[in-house]
């Protein structure tokens, strides 16, 4: 099977943009990238779509304005992970030698939901019984609390860190600084979790190139090299293990394991951090520290890009990036692509090599981790 | 339709304790309650009635109301509601005991701190 490599990225910044429309944000995020890559449209042989609420046949309507030429677009749901669960088709694809170079994209318009948590699993009797998003994390960060000592202060260090990175990111959603007290001062939304703690509703896309080594070594193409790729869906074990993360675990060891590498090589990761207690429970999960480590890894500031450990969401992460459901698998992706060419600019990570992207989507809680996927990829 | 198609009902008929399901083959005791084991797919299953006490594994609360995971004196762990709403009491290791709330729209699973 061939190497895949990504050539190109390209985003739209992550912000309350709904005007624009699905289509609007696609064709800036989609033409940036096929720009990146050097490449027009007629280059592209298959398409991925990543949606979640953008309704049926979201993929060909976001793309009607483009030349693509009738090639296949299919739309993947797969809840938050959705974008990155095209880019893993892609990828299967041009392993497959069905295609040498592919799309994937994700968009979402999220910024016109209500407010409050976003509604999930309405029906079951988790739901009636009041969960929902926030809660199931936020009970997470009291199960680290009671047998790691996480404190509040570090939850809040986790967003302190965030912004201090996003100021450096022009497609952040919030680039403000922000300090401890501030965070912990804000609304209460699910203790210990407090707004700030919280991602935003943001609208935004963001697209991804994919080429066989084949293309890679003929064209003139920057390569960053996909070494791991995998996607793993959760079981339901409420009854046995509730707030496992089991699924994360196991997809990031899968992921490794093929890159041939140890969690602690890598340079950079972005993590899903939809609440501040995600990066610390999935940086755990990768392996980047050990079991209950990652408050005063987050403390240390060894989360940043300065210090000689693995950096985590150098782009301020979903809770400073923003969150458009579909759209952040691929944002992921645009970072650590970024990182690993030395673009980053004032937050690039010095000498990065190696990263990872993990993506977590939930639609139904009596499942660990409905979705995970982990890349791994390595600079050309 | 064969019976694995329909859900089962989570509470007794008398509605005063949950029900779940242990496996024939594996053995494992699951909740809620299934026609299909989930962790080795067999489908014969016994009907079991779940203690009613417990402890708070975790809990979450915001200004209206409280949650959490407690693990039932047989091991299993069930998501509720938990009551009343005092941030002051409420830590894991709190025992619980299974109180159903009766609502318009259905019966909710909730825990009552014990005094
Ligand atoms: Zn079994």
């Amino acid at each position: 099977m061939t190497n895949v490599a990504v050539i190109g990225v390209g985003m739209t910044r992550f912000t309350r943009q709904s005007e624009r429309g699905y289509d609007g944000m696609a064709r800036e995020a989609v033409t940036k990238a096929l720009d990146d890559a050097g490449l027009e449209t007629g280059a592209i042989e298959a398409i991925f779509c990543g949606e979640t609420i953008a309704g049926i046949g979201a993929g060909q309507r976001m793309l009607k304005d483009f030349a693509f030429g009738g090639v296949p677009v299919t739309n993947i749901e797969n809840a938050c992970a959705s974008s990155s669960s095209a880019m893993i088709e892609a990828c299967a694809w041009i392993k497959a030698g069905l295609c040498d170079v592919a799309l994937a994209l994700g968009a979402e318009v999220l910024s016109p939901a209500p407010k409050g948590p976003l509604e999930v699993s309405k029906e079951n009797w988790m739901f009636a019984a009041g969960m929902n998003l926030p809660m199931w994390y936020a009970m997470q960060a009291h199960r680290h609390m009671h047998e790691y000592g996480l404190t509040r202060e570090q939850l809040a260090q986790v967003v302190v860190k965030s912004r201090t990175v996003a100021q450096h990111n022009e497609v952040a959603h919030f680039r403000e600084p922000t300090s401890v007290e501030e965070v912990l001062g804000s609304a209460l939304i699910a203790d210990p979790l407090t707004l700030f703690q919280c991602c935003p509703k943001t609208d935004g896309a963001s697209a991804v190139i994919l080429a066989s080594e084949r293309v890679v070594r003929k064209g003139d193409h920057r390569p960053v090299w996909i070494r791991g790729a995998k996607l793993q869906s959760g079981t339901a074990v409420y009854s046995d293990h509730p707030i496992e993360i089991g699924t994360a675990r196991r997809s990031a060891q899968m992921a490794l394991e093929e890159a041939g590498v140890e969690p602690t090589d890598l340079d950079v990761a972005e993590v899903h951090d939809a609440f501040s207690i995600g990066e610390i429970l999935y940086t755990e999960a990768l392996g980047i520290c050990g079991e209950g480590e990652a408050g005063h890894y987050v403390e240390a500031g060894h989360s940043l890009p300065s210090t000689d450990r693995t950096a985590i969401n150098t782009s301020g992460g979903l809770l400073s990036r923003g969150h458009p459901l579909a759209a952040s698998g691929l944002a992921m992706i645009n970072e650590i692509v970024l990182q690993l060419r030395g673009e980053a600019g004032a937050r690039q990570k010095e000498g990065a090599r190696l990263g990872a992207a993990h993506n977590m989507g939930a639609s139904d809680f009596q499942i660990d981790g409905n979705v995970c996927s982990v890349f791994v990829l390595e600079a050309g | 339709m064969p019976e694995f198609f329909e859900r089962k009902q989570l509470f007794t008929d008398d509605g005063g304790q949950l029900l779940g399901s242990q496996c024939k083959q594996c053995g494992v005791r699951q909740f809620p309650p299934t026609a299909i084991c989930r962790y080795c797919g067999h489908d014969e299953l016994d009907e079991i009635v779940l203690a009613k006490t417990g402890k708070v594994k975790a809990f979450s609360f915001d200004r209206q109301f409280a949650i959490g995971d407690v693990e039932l004196l047989d091991g299993i762990t069930v998501f509720g509601r938990i009551e009343p709403l005092d941030p002051e009491r409420l830590a894991v290791g709190v025992p619980v005991t299974l109180t159903p709330l009766e609502t318009e729209d259905g019966r909710i699973i909730r825990f009552v701190m014990d005094d």
